[in-house]
């Protein structure tokens, strides 16, 4: 898919994204945007303009905590994992993105 | 305050202030290394590796201006008022003039860190069975990449081509509910092709691995774990092979485990357990569409015959390709995998 195919991440959900693969292990912004990218097959591509200023919105609220660490290829990265705060954060934004998504379906389904 | 906590405080703003640029600044040099390695493992040269890696980034001084207005409370402009006072402070007291002037050019040098990029590039090696010989199917227009997700159906199509391709799957990636309501799990699940394990010559650690018997249409869904899985949530235990796990509700076998240090072929991405993609639409009804032609979103590996050239066989298969219903302007390329 090329860049001009993918979609424009819906507003609100980058966070949640973040916040879902670093709930899986820690990782650095570049395999964030990696991961994003593969796991909505190919559908999103996250700008870093866009995804390094939420990884610090998110670090300076404490629901990350940042580490710099190497990578498995010898680099030096700073690795982001969720603190029990994101951890609760995720949890109430999933709950809620499930309601919405459910929601817009049926009406979708329903009409 | 007296005037020399209130020369510490600016020290240490500054300092902090300094480090969370030099850090903005490192974190953007390892984004666009680690970008650049990725475009130069698929054949780009260094140096439009890099150019790619720069245009992916979009820019330093846009994205680094991003991130400082997303920080909190704005906190050089908090700095510039400490700056302010303390200054004001010196002038009273001459005395301490010179130690302010000398942390702040510290401060201001320390802040125009130079963005330099290095030519890395690292192949790390999968851990298969010659990995060299291993390689991925990609979509290009042109020289430029474009994706990597094929669906099922092309999969199988792709698998046929037995005059140049000796073995072939398909993989891709989700997560899945493991365990009984109340003790739920979110688990990362690889849902491949029966070749998978075969392509790759990987041998279990215990019990069996997946097989092209298991995904044929009607084959009850079976279950692999990786041995990183096996071992964090079952401490090795052998009585867990032959034993049932919940996923998604669904009592599936656990046929065996896969050898230490493999966990999938995706970047960045650690499955715990192995499923065939066949298996996908029987523990989720609502993932039938994953099966059928419109879900592109399967990465295809594979391993040539023998005798075939790299170029021979990206030659036939574009043929077959163009029969896939492919996008117009696209043909097949064979890379070496991203690990």
């Amino acid at each position: 898919m090329s860049t001009a195919d993918k979609l424009d991440i819906p507003q609100g959900t980058l966070e949640l994204m973040i916040l879902t693969i670093l709930a899986r292990e820690p990782m650095h912004g570049y395999g964030i945007s990696q991961r994003l990218t593969v796991l909505s097959h190919d559908h999103f591509q996250v700008n870093p303009g866009s995804l390094f200023p939420s990884l610090y919105r998110l670090e300076e609220d404490g629901k990350l905590k940042a580490e710099w660490r190497p990578t498995e290829n010898n680099r030096r990265a700073k690795y982001y994992r969720l603190t029990a705060s994101g951890r609760r954060q995720l949890e109430q934004h999933r709950e809620r993105w499930d309601r919405i998504s459910f929601a817009v379906t049926s009406v979708l389904e329903g009409a | 305050m007296t005037l020399l906590h209130r020369l510490a405080s600016v020290a240490l703003r500054l300092l902090r202030g300094r480090r969370s640029e030099q850090e903005l600044d490192d974190e953007l040099q390892a984004f666009v290394e680690m970008a650049a390695a990725d475009k130069a493992r698929e054949g780009e040269s260094p140096a439009e590796a890099r150019r790619l890696a720069m245009l992916q980034l979009g820019g330093v001084e846009p994205t680094k201006e991003r991130v400082r207005q997303a920080r909190h409370g704005a906190l050089l402009e908090e700095v510039g008022r400490d700056v302010r006072h303390a200054l004001r402070m010196c002038v009273r007291t001459p005395g301490f003039s010179a130690v302010a002037a000398i942390t702040l050019a510290l401060g201001i040098g320390a802040n125009s860190a130079v963005f330099s990029l290095l030519d890395a590039v690292m192949l790390r090696t999968l851990p298969v069975n010659d990995p060299e010989r291993l390689l991925q199917l990609v979509k290009t227009e042109g020289t430029a990449r474009r994706g990597e997700n094929y669906s099922y159906p092309q999969v199988g199509v792709l698998a046929e081509q037995n005059e140049v391709v000796a073995s072939l799957f398909g993989a891709g990636a989700s997560d899945v509910l493991i365990g009984a309501p109340g003790s739920i799990e979110r688990v990362h699940a690889a849902w491949v092709t029966g070749m998978y394990y075969e392509t790759l010559g990987l041998r279990p650690v215990a019990g069996r691995l997946l097989a092209p018997s298991d995904e044929r249409p009607g084959a009850a869904p079976v279950v692999v774990l990786t041995e990183e899985y096996w071992r964090r949530r079952f401490a090795r235990d052998p009585n867990v092979i032959g034993a049932t796990i919940l996923i998604e509700g669904t009592a599936v076998p656990v046929v065996g485990v896969s050898p230490r240090g493999f966990v999938g072929v995706h970047v960045g991405d650690v499955a715990d357990v192995t499923l065939t993609v066949t298996a996908r639409p029987q523990l989720r009804p609502r993932d039938a569409i994953f099966l059928g032609p419109g879900a592109n979103w399967l990465r295809v590996f594979l391993r040539l015959q023998p005798a075939v050239a790299r170029e021979q066989a990206t030659a036939r298969l574009a043929g077959v390709w163009s029969q896939l219903a492919a996008p117009r302007g696209q043909a097949p390329a064979l890379v070496p995998p991203r690990s």
